[in-house]
C-alpha cells in the first residue's frame, strides 16, 4: 500500500532520513517508534509530500506520490486522513465547522448528509455534545479527539497518526488506541501511527517499525519487539519498564 | 509557494558570493510573494461560493470595522496636524482661506492612502502574518493541504478580497475625517470659517485626485495581504518565529507602500 | 451555542454591510459632487465660445457674469479656429450685441474663471449663445510682465541720471536749509521773533476772521447769508453786460470812442493838446479860471459860498425837474 524506496531527506547538511526503505500493506497498523529527532514525523509527511525527499520514491499504490503535482497529488491527498500532534483545528471554527470542512470543499453533499457524517464521526470520538464548541474552548484530549473525527469524516483508505496520545490522561489515550483498533477491524482502514507511547504501540499495531538516527533499526511484530536485542528498542522498553513499574506482558 | 525546510546554500567564500546569494534570496522572496498575490487573484473565480462569502465577510469585518476606530483618530489628527502646519504658513501671506484646498489635496493626493494602508499594515497586516505565522506552526495550513484545500485560495484570496475593498474604502473615509479634523483646526485656531473652508477644499478636489489615491490604496491593498501572508507561510521556529514574521511583515510592508506610493504618484503626476 | 453563533454571524454581516455601504454612498455622493454634476439640477442652459487662448481653463472652473457664479465649464478642446469652450449656465444668460467672454485668473496663485458680460441690453439679442466668440484672456501675470517691462524701459532711459542729479540737488537745498539760508532756511531756523510776529499775524487774522464771521464790516457783510447784495449785485453785472454788449456793437458816444474809427482819436488827440495848453495856463494862474485855482483864500470862500447857494437851489430845482434840466443849468454856467 505504501512503499518507502531509500528515501533520503537532508535539511542543509544534516540527513534527518537515510537511505530508508520499507512497505506498509493495506489494512495494516503501522506503528514508528524512536527517540525524538530521528525522523519520524518526517517519514510521516512524506507519504503525503508535505516534504519531498531528496533522494528515493515515496509510493502509495501505483502512485508514486514524492513526484506527484496537481490533480494526482490532489487524488493522492484524497486517500488520506491526517491526525497532527496539535489537532491542528482552525481557530475561527467550531467543531462542528472544523469536521465538516473537508467534505464541504471535497463533496457535492447534501447540508443533510454532511450533517449525518460528522455527527457519525464526532459520535466514535465522543465528542457530538461539543460540536459547537470553538477549538479553544476545548482540552487538548478534545483537540485531538475532534481532530481525529476531521481526520476520518471523508472516509478514508489511510489514517496517518502523529502522536495521537501524547499530553491525553490515560483513559483518553485507551479510548483513541480503540478507535484506531476499531476502525482498521470495521472499515480496513490503513493506519500508520507515529508515537512515543510503548504500551499504545504494541496494543494497537500489526508491526512496529524503530528508527534511529535517521534509519530504520529494525520493523517487527509487538512480540519480536518486546524480546529484542536491539539497544535503541531494549533502552526504550526499559524505560517504559520504569516508568510502568511493571514487566510487559504478552 | 509554502516553505517548511530551511533553505541550504553552501557558505559564501568572499563578499562577491555573499551579496550573490543575498540578491538571489531577494529575487526569491519576491518571486514567491508575487506567486501568491497571482494565485490569490486568480482564485477569485472562487469567490462567490458560500463558504468564501462568508470568509470574506468576515475578513471585512476584521479589516474594516475593527480597524475603523484607529483609523479615524489617525485621520482625524492627521488632518489637523496638515492644517495647523499649512495654516500657520498660509497665515504669514493672509493666504488661510486655502487651508482647505491644501488639506482637500494632499489628503486625497497621499495622506488619506498612505495613511489607510500604514494603519491597515500595522494593524491587520501584522495580524494576518502572525495569524498565518501561527497555524504554520500549529499544523493548520499542513492540514489544509492534507484536505487539498489550497492555503491560497482558502486564506489569502478572502483576505486579498476584503483588502481591495476597504483600503480605497477606508483611504476615502480617511481623506474625509482629515478633511473634518483639519477644517476643525481652521475654524478654532485660525478663524477660518467653515463654509469658506469647505467650499474652497470641495472646488479643489478633483476626479483625478481621487482617482489616483483610490488606485494607489487598492495597490496598498495587495501589497498588504501579499506581504503579511508570505511572511506568514514563510514563518518557522514557533512562536519566536511568529513574532518574527508580524514584525518582518510591518517592516516590509511599511517600505513596500512608500516605494509604490512614490512611483504611482510619479506615473501620474 | 448554535444559535448565538448564528446571531454573531448576522451582526458581523450588518456591520460590514452597513460600513460597506455607507463608505460607497459617501463615495459616490463626493465623486458627483466633484465632478460638478447634479441629478436635481433644472433649468440647466449651454453656451459655447471659441476664444483665441484659454489659458489653461478646464473642466469645472465656474463661469462668472454679474459677478455670480452662474455655471461651470463643461468642456475645453481645441481646433483650428481657436479653443471651444463649452459651459452649463444655472442661469438664463441673454447675450446682447457686445458681449464679451473671456478668461480670467482667479488670483495670482493661479485658477481661472470664465467671465460673461451679457452687453448692452438696448441691443439685439444675440440669436445663438453656443456660437459666441471670446477674447484674449486677461491674465494677471501677462499684465504684470508688461509693467515690469515698462518700468525697465523707463529705468533704461536718463531716468537715473535724471533722478541721481535730483537727488544730488536735494542734497545741497538740504544743506541749505539747515544752514538757514534763504527765507525757507529762516523758517526753519532756531529764530523767535519771525515765529513772534507770525504768531501776532495769525491771532490778528484771527481776529478779522473772527469779525467777518460776526458779519462785520463790509466784508463781513458781504460774506453774510444776506441775499441783497448778491441780488443787487447780480442786476448790476446784468446792465453791465447789457451796457458792454452795447459798447461791443459801437453805439452810444462811449461804443463809438471804442470802435475803430481814427477820426475821433484825432479830434481827441487835437482836444487833449489843446487842454494841455489850457491846463498849463491854469497852472500858471492866468486868466480867470487860473486864477480861481490859484491859492487866493478869499475867492475860495466866495465861490464856496456861492457853490452852497447854487447847491441849495439845484436840491430845489431836482425835486421839481428832470435830471437833463439840471445838466443843462450846471454846463451852461460855464
Amino acid at each position: 500500500m505504501i512503499r518507502f524506496e531509500h528515501v533520503t531527506k537532508r535539511f542543509g547538511a544534516k540527513a534527518v532520513l537515510d537511505d530508508v526503505s520499507f512497505t506498509i500493506g493495506r489494512g495494516e497498523i503501522f506503528c514508528i517508534l524512536g527517540p525524538s529527532g530521528t525522523g519520524k514525523s518526517v517519514t510521516l509527511k512524506h507519504m503525503i509530500r508535505l516534504l519531498t525527499p531528496t533522494s528515493g520514491r515515496v509510493i502509495v499504490g501505483e502512485d508514486i506520490v514524492s513526484e506527484a503535482t496537481g490533480a494526482a497529488l490532489s487524488n493522492i491527498r484524497g486517500r488520506f486522513g491526517y491526525l497532527f500532534q496539535s489537532a491542528a483545528l482552525l481557530a475561527w471554527m467550531n467543531v462542528y465547522d472544523n469536521v465538516s470542512l473537508p467534505l464541504r470543499e471535497h463533496s457535492n453533499l447534501s447540508e443533510g448528509e454532511i450533517r449525518d457524517r460528522v455527527m457519525d464521526a464526532l459520535e466514535k470520538v465522543g465528542l457530538e455534545k461539543d460540536l459547537y464548541a470553538m477549538p479553544a474552548d476545548l482540552s487538548g484530549g478534545m483537540q485531538k479527539r475532534a481532530g481525529l473525527a476531521r481526520a476520518i469524516v471523508t472516509q478514508p483508505e489511510i489514517v496517518l497518526y502523529d502522536e495521537p496520545t501524547s499530553g491525553l490522561d490515560p483513559v483518553t489515550s485507551r479510548r483513541i488506541d480503540e478507535l484506531i483498533l476499531d476502525l482498521n477491524q470495521r472499515l480496513g482502514i490503513t493506519s500508520v501511527v507515529v508515537t512515543h507511547d510503548l504500551h499504545s504501540a504494541l496494543s494497537i499495531s500489526t508491526r512496529i517499525a524503530m528508527l534511529s538516527a535517521g534509519k530504520v533499526a529494525s520493523i517487527s511484530t509487538p512480540s519480536e519487539f518486546i524480546h529484542s536485542d536491539l539497544p535503541v528498542a531494549r533502552s526504550f522498553l526499559d524505560a517504559q519498564y520504569i516508568t510502568r513499574r511493571g514487566r510487559w506482558e504478552e | 509557494m509554502i516553505v517548511r525546510e530551511p533553505e541550504s546554500r553552501p557558505e559564501p567564500r568572499n563578499f562577491l558570493e555573499a551579496l550573490g546569494q543575498k540578491v538571489f534570496t531577494l529575487i526569491s522572496e519576491i518571486g514567491r510573494a508575487s506567486m501568491i498575490c497571482i494565485e490569490g487573484t486568480l482564485c477569485f473565480r472562487h469567490l462567490f461560493r458560500s463558504r468564501t462569502r462568508h470568509e470574506v465577510i468576515r475578513q471585512l469585518h476584521i479589516c474594516a470595522v475593527k480597524s475603523l476606530p484607529v483609523v479615524t483618530v489617525v485621520a482625524f489628527f492627521i488632518g489637523m496636524i496638515l492644517a495647523l502646519q499649512i495654516g500657520i504658513e498660509l497665515r504669514r501671506y493672509n493666504q488661510e482661506t486655502l487651508i482647505g484646498p491644501a488639506v482637500m489635496t494632499s489628503m486625497l493626493r497621499e495622506m488619506g492612502p498612505f495613511m489607510s494602508g500604514l494603519v491597515l499594515a500595522a494593524s491587520v497586516g501584522a495580524a494576518m502574518a502572525a495569524q498565518i505565522g501561527t497555524m504554520m506552526v500549529n499544523e493548520e495550513i499542513a492540514a489544509l493541504e492534507i484536505m487539498d484545500i489550497s492555503p491560497v485560495r482558502f486564506l489569502v484570496m478572502p483576505r486579498l478580497a476584503a483588502m481591495m475593498l476597504t483600503v480605497p474604502l477606508l483611504s476615502f473615509y480617511t481623506c474625509m475625517v482629515g478633511v473634518v479634523g483639519g477644517g476643525l483646526v481652521s475654524y478654532t485656531q485660525l478663524s477660518v470659517p467653515w463654509a469658506v473652508y469647505w467650499q474652497n477644499a470641495m472646488d479643489f478636489a478633483n476626479m483625478k485626485a481621487l482617482y489616483v489615491g483610490l488606485f494607489k490604496a487598492l495597490l496598498f491593498g495587495f501589497t498588504i495581504v501579499t506581504v503579511s501572508c508570505y511572511e506568514g507561510f514563510r514563518t518557522r521556529n514557533g512562536a519566536v518565529g511568529v513574532g518574527q514574521a508580524t514584525r518582518q511583515s510591518v517592516v516590509t510592508n511599511f517600505l513596500v507602500i512608500l516605494v509604490i506610493g512614490y512611483f504611482v504618484t510619479r506615473l501620474f503626476y | 451555542m448554535r444559535h448565538s453563533s448564528v446571531n454573531r454571524e448576522l451582526r458581523t454581516e450588518f456591520a460590514v454591510g452597513a460600513l460597506v455601504g455607507l463608505l460607497f454612498l459617501g463615495l459616490a455622493i463626493f465623486t458627483i459632487v466633484i465632478s460638478g454634476k447634479s441629478f436635481f439640477r433644472k433649468n440647466v442652459f449651454e453656451m459655447e465660445a471659441v476664444l483665441p487662448d484659454a489659458m489653461g481653463l478646464r473642466r469645472n472652473d465656474p463661469v462668472i457674469a454679474k459677478g455670480t457664479t452662474v455655471g461651470t465649464v463643461k468642456d475645453v478642446f481645441f481646433a483650428t479656429d481657436g479653443v471651444h469652450v463649452s459651459a452649463i449656465l444655472e442661469a438664463p444668460v441673454v447675450f446682447h450685441e457686445g458681449y464679451s467672454v473671456k478668461v480670467v485668473s482667479t488670483s495670482i496663485l493661479g485658477g481661472r474663471q470664465l467671465v460673461l458680460f451679457e452687453g448692452d441690453p438696448e441691443k439685439p439679442i444675440v440669436p445663438d449663445p453656443k456660437k459666441l466668440i471670446g477674447e484674449k484672456p486677461a491674465d494677471f501675470m501677462e499684465d504684470a510682465g508688461a509693467a515690469v517691462g515698462k518700468l525697465r524701459e523707463f529705468l533704461d532711459g536718463n531716468a537715473l541720471d535724471d533722478f541721481s542729479s535730483f537727488a544730488a540737488n536735494l542734497k545741497v537745498l538740504g544743506a541749505r536749509l539747515e544752514n538757514g539760508e534763504g527765507t525757507l532756511g529762516k523758517l526753519l531756523s532756531t529764530d523767535d521773533e519771525l515765529y513772534t510776529n507770525l504768531n501776532a499775524t495769525v491771532s490778528n487774522l484771527r481776529s478779522i476772521t473772527d469779525r467777518l464771521e460776526a458779519g462785520e464790516g463790509t466784508l463781513g457783510r458781504l460774506l453774510s447769508s444776506d441775499d441783497e447784495i448778491y441780488t443787487n449785485l447780480n442786476a448790476t453785472v446784468a446792465n453791465l453786460r447789457s451796457i458792454t454788449d452795447r459798447l461791443e456793437a459801437g453805439e452810444g458816444t462811449l461804443g463809438k470812442l471804442l470802435s475803430s474809427d481814427d477820426e475821433i482819436y484825432t479830434n481827441l488827440n487835437a482836444t487833449v493838446a489843446n487842454l494841455r495848453s489850457i491846463t498849463d495856463r491854469l497852472e500858471a494862474g492866468e486868466g480867470t479860471l487860473g486864477k480861481l485855482l490859484s491859492s487866493d483864500e478869499q475867492m475860495y470862500d466866495n465861490i464856496n459860498g456861492a457853490v452852497t447857494d447854487v447847491r441849495e437851489l439845484m436840491d430845489d430845482m431836482r425835486e421839481a425837474n428832470t435830471l437833463s434840466t439840471f445838466t443843462s443849468l450846471l454846463f451852461s454856467g460855464f
